[in-house]
């Protein structure tokens, strides 16, 4: 008898915890992988017509997650103002989603599946390695294909990358922007500590022999991105003696015990970081307390850009005051807006070269991010939007762990 | 000094490593049995609880003490609702029960990813102060926890073990099943404290390692395996022997990238379990009378 | 004891009856495999999308099959699946990326690569129970992730090695579309032979062993020999999986086979029915169907995975094909049909 009890007791727990899992669904905040059942929101009852669908690759649970998912859900936000301003062309807009989990062996399938569920146009929220593989793909479709955060110019050169197209200041610009700033502080040795993920490999590869242009680089430390602990690597990097750290990382909790490390260990050498933790709000909270003091990050946010304020009060008021805004955030709105004001120049959506062609005549898009003023211009053979490094800016972070203000001995001119 | 930091590292990995490999003790003498789910058991007291605190609002000790029951109802479901049954339909194969707890592994891992969310969160430190120095190293709250606690679980295991009415019969269920069911033993409430303690004790494990690094819903695996080889380099024969393990493995992960680069671990943990597995599988220390 | 005679008990697992009846018993499902086979390749066209999803498809069976052998004959769990169909997707793409030798030689290395690491791994398990083969496959799997990043001039590193060739037989190279094909009709292959393998001589001894060591001792064959064949098979099928992925995407790269892949491998048999090799097969189906092409579920696709695996083993330890088998006898037995054991 009191076997069955148990049994039965147990059997209602395990209940309990499904109904529970079941009832916290909706509030994940996590893209669905799903298709249509997630379209452009409720107002497309005042719009008629067929609607213009839009495919995006998003790695929701991949290891790109964490940047992704920020992007993808100020997607959704932006296409649901459009279709609440009436659409593009008058037609509802429609999203569609699958999560290709930034594997580039996936990523070909995922593609091919969007332009079978009838995409006009692509948004590439995955990992510039995967991007990479899509290429011939979207070459064949005659779609245009955005990247709102990929920093890879890979993707935007020949060949077949007439209809790929990236925002965000690539690599090339990173490594300038970096070395003027070693040369302002007078850095000569630099110790680089990364994460092993193929990311930040692939990011490495591009990225260290631009800075090796400007610096000796001394120490190069990895470790696993879920490490518990890196007191080895940082001990490696402190008998190096360097000037100055640089963390390469995607962020989250690596980039966080790296930077709790590094403060206690290494407190008076200068700190510098990639864009990652600087736009992931989140794991600021993961640090101890003024584990983050002073260092500097690549931001592509500056907070008195009136385009970049305003987007403030649109995500403030979708998501609630306390809502802080990233760089993806911007890109990723910038991206929504492009792709309309291409499908409006071109008259339909029918004709991907059409729409190619109209995106190619965009000149001085005023962005969402980086510097006042700073805009973005498409041609035939420039398929990277950024007019200039001014669409970067380094940051500092202050003892309350948040970004505080731009570095002072260094910025890049605009 | 850097070579303190290293050694507080080292100690501070292997504690909790011994935590989890006392666990899997435990449940191997009760039940004959690895319960690889333990690794998850502790992700899900460190995750559980910090996503009641940060999302849920709960405070903090009620947190604490739910996400210890969460894992214990976690592993008594597990030898009640899939272990048991599935052992019992096999008449005690071991193959099926391995393949239900790899099943279980997974379930826990997608199920708290489901749950508590899929980004990592910071453990929940259960006691504030500033960051010791000790000769030149720094030791954290969280650490310091660990360093104190550690002793005082293995302490009271031992007493346990050797002084409580159900400890003394766990390891007479251990050595033959059949044989203490035949003295009259209750071999099946032996079994049920043991997955309970068993599961309270990576409970405890997992809050008190996750302040270190945070913890997200795929950290479970990594423990599991660290875990169930902190048992093997250690052996079964004693109760110190899992802390020695956790000990020695701790101190690979420290030192070999130290000496040998960041990759080395990898392969030498590979290389130390072959070893092991192939030339030494009952440990360094091992019970001097066995049955 | 086996995985298969535990979940067997009730219908037919007496080894000696099902090899005289064997004949018969491996061609009516083999019809059958073809039939859905066909009306499967039919459904996918020349729809490019549907194309990856049935090599996808693909590659997931003959990693399930890769692990019934060991799983089902001779009671071995591995957990090192994701690094055998690496090592024979990486297989492909040295040999194309570093030789001019033909793209099948790579298949072929992968395999032999693949179960060579099998034996291994077993030998320094062998003495030990299983749960030792189980950590020390996780950890060479954990460390061959690592490795394939580590070591850029070999394989690649994090961006690994695209651009792979053509498949190419003596001057034919192979569509898309007769690559399809060409894939079905392997998995299909591999699933009869297997299941031929199961119910012969050796495959008897092999499941034997698992119940009574002493009976096969005395016999003459060792024991641990045996199932350490029986990992480097499972290996070498696995391996098949990966090469045929790299050679139909032309690419691999270190998270290509991640760790989630071992997981289904053990859920793929056990969710199609270890009574048959084809159960692998059906599992993989329904695997890829949840986690890549049924959109409500993608997100919580492991999630339901894996509670229905639990729930099948739990209680209906003979998996999809086991019922429809069982509901096929019931039937004919009402009709009055005539069916032996």
């Amino acid at each position: 008898m009191k076997k069955k009890y148990l049994r039965l007791l147990a059997l209602l727990m395990v209940f309990g915890l499904v109904a529970a899992a079941c009832g916290d669904d909706d509030s994940g905040d996590t893209a669905s992988g799903g298709d249509s059942s997630d379209d452009g929101g409720d107002a497309g009852d005042e719009l008629t017509g067929e609607p213009i669908i839009i495919g995006m690759d998003l790695d929701s649970t991949g290891p790109g997650a964490s940047y992704s998912t920020i992007a993808g859900d100020t997607v959704k936000d932006a296409i649901d103002e459009l279709n609440e301003n009436g659409g593009i062309l008058g037609r509802p807009v429609e999203l569609i989603i699958e999560n290709d989990e930034s594997d580039p062996t996936k990523t070909p399938a995922v593609i091919r599946k969007l332009l079978d569920q009838g995409a006009d146009v692509l948004i590439l929220q995955t990992a510039s390695a995967a991007t990479i593989q899509a290429k011939p793909i979207i070459q064949e479709a005659g779609k245009i294909a955005l990247a709102p955060t990929s920093i890879s110019q890979t993707l935007a050169e020949a060949p077949d990358a007439d209809f790929t197209y990236v925002l965000a200041n690539p690599i090339s610009d990173f490594i300038d922007v970096y070395c003027g700033g070693y040369e302002a502080a007078g850095i000569e040795t630099l110790a680089v500590m990364s994460d092993a993920t193929t990311t930040i490999d692939g990011v490495n590869q591009l990225l260290l022999p631009g800075l090796e242009e400007c610096v000796d680089i001394v120490a190069e430390e990895k470790a696993e991105v879920d490490a518990a602990d890196v007191t080895a690597q940082i001990a490696r990097i402190k008998s190096s003696d360097p000037d100055a750290i640089f963390v390469s990382s995607v962020g989250g909790n690596f980039e966080v015990v790296v930077q709790n490390t590094l403060a206690q260990q290494m407190p008076d050498t200068p700190r510098f970081s990639i864009a990652s933790i600087g736009n992931q709000p989140a794991t600021w909270e993961l640090a101890n307390p003024g584990a983050l003091e002073g260092l500097i990050f690549m931001s592509n946010l500056d907070p008195t850009n009136p385009l970049t304020e305003e987007l403030v009060d649109f995500l403030a008021e979708r998501r609630g005051d306390d809502y802080v805004i990233t760089a993806y955030d911007a890109q990723a709105y910038d991206t929504v807006q492009l792709i309309k004001m291409a499908i409006e120049a071109a008259g339909d959506v029918e004709d991907g070269e059409a729409v190619r062609d109209a995106l190619n005549e965009i000149s001085g898009y005023q962005a969402h991010f980086g510097q006042t003023g700073f805009t973005l211009s498409y041609s035939a053979d420039k398929h990277v939007g950024t007019d200039g490094l001014c669409g970067l800016s380094l940051v500092q972070f202050g003892a309350d762990n948040t970004p505080e203000k731009p570095w002072d001995t260094y910025q890049p001119p605009c | 000094m850097t070579e303190m930091q290293l050694w507080l590292s080292a100690v501070e990995i292997g504690f909790f490593y011994g935590i989890i490999a006392l666990a899997y003790l435990l449940i191997l003498e009760g039940a004959g049995f690895f319960n690889f789910a333990i690794g998850p058991y502790a992700m899900v007291a460190g995750l559980g609880s910090s996503w009641l605190v940060i999302e849920k609002d709960l405070p903090l000790w009620p947190a604490v003490g739910l996400g210890i029951v969460m894992v214990v109802v976690l592993s008594l479901v597990t030898e009640l609702l899939i272990i048991r049954p599935i052992e019992k339909r096999s008449g005690g194969g071991e193959l099926p029960a391995l393949v239900a707890v790899a099943a279980v592994l997974f379930t826990i891992e997608q199920a708290a990813g489901f749950l508590f969310g899929r980004r990592h969160l910071p453990g929940q430190l259960l006691w504030r102060f500033d960051p010791l120095e000790v000769a030149g190293g720094f030791v954290q709250p969280s650490a310091a926890l660990l360093f104190l606690t550690t002793p005082v679980i293995f302490a009271a295991v031992w007493l346990w073990l050797r002084f409580g009415g159900t400890g003394r019969m766990l390891r007479a269920v251990g050595d033959n099943a059949d044989a203490a069911g035949l003295l009259g033993l209750p071999v099946s409430r032996i079994r049920i404290t043991a997955f309970a303690v068993g599961g309270a004790l990576a409970a405890i494990g997992g809050l008190l390692f996750a302040p270190k690094a945070g913890v997200g819903f795929e950290s479970g695996l990594a423990w599991t395996l660290a875990g169930f080889l902190a048992l093997v380099i250690g052996g079964t024969g004693s109760i110190v022997a899992p802390l020695l393990g956790g000990l020695l493995l701790g101190g690979v992960q420290v030192f070999v990238p130290f000496y040998l680069g960041s990759a080395a671990p990898n392969y030498v943990i590979l290389l130390i379990a072959l070893v092991f597995f192939a030339f030494k599988p009952e440990g360094l220390f091992t019970r001097r009378v066995r049955a | 004891m086996t995985m298969s005679e535990v979940h067997d008990t009730d219908t037919t697992s007496d080894p000696v009856s099902e090899t005289v009846r064997g004949q018969t018993s491996t061609l009516l499902p083999l019809a059958v495999a073809i039939v859905v086979g066909v009306i499967g390749l039919v459904w996918v066209g020349g729809n490019a999308f549907r194309q990856d999803l049935a090599v996808l498809a693909a590659t997931y069976a003959l990693v399930a099959l890769g692990m019934y052998v060991p799983f089902v004959m001779a009671g071995s769990l591995s957990l090192a699946y994701s690094a055998y169909a690496g090592i024979g997707a990486y297989a492909v793409a040295i040999v194309s990326d570093k030789t001019g030798m033909p793209l099948w030689t790579g298949w072929i290395a992968g395999s032999i690569v693949a179960a060579m690491v099998a034996v291994v791994l077993g030998m320094a398990t062998r003495r030990v129970s299983g749960f030792y083969l189980a950590a020390v496959t996780l950890l060479f799997g954990t460390a061959f992730e690592t490795w394939l990043v580590d070591a850029p001039g070999i394989t690649g590193g994090s961006g690994g090695i695209g651009g792979i060739r053509d498949l190419e037989f003596f001057g034919w190279v192979p569509s898309r579309g007769a690559q399809v094909i060409a894939a079905t009709a392997l998995v299909i292959a591999v699933a009869f032979v297997l299941d031929r393998l199961r119910q012969s001589p050796w495959g008897v001894l092999v499941r034997t062993m698992s119940d009574v060591p002493m009976v096969v001792e005395a016999s003459g064959s060792r024991v641990p020999t045996l199932d350490i064949v029986a990992l480097a098979i499972g290996a070498m099928v696995a391996s098949l999986g990966g090469s045929l992925f790299a050679t139909f995407v032309g690419g691999v790269t270190p998270e290509t086979f991640t760790l989630s892949i071992v997981f289904f491998a053990i859920f793929m048999p056990l969710i199609g029915g270890l009574g048959t090799a084809y159960g692998a097969v059906v599992g993989a189906l329904i695997v890829v169907e949840l986690t890549l092409n049924f959109p409500a579920v993608t997100e919580s696709g492991r999630l339901i995975l894996a509670v229905g695996v639990l729930v099948i083993l739990l209680v209906a330890p003979r998996g999809v094909l086991g019922y429809l088998d069982a509901g096929r006898h019931r039937i004919t037995e009402q009709f009055g049909g005539r069916r032996n054991g």
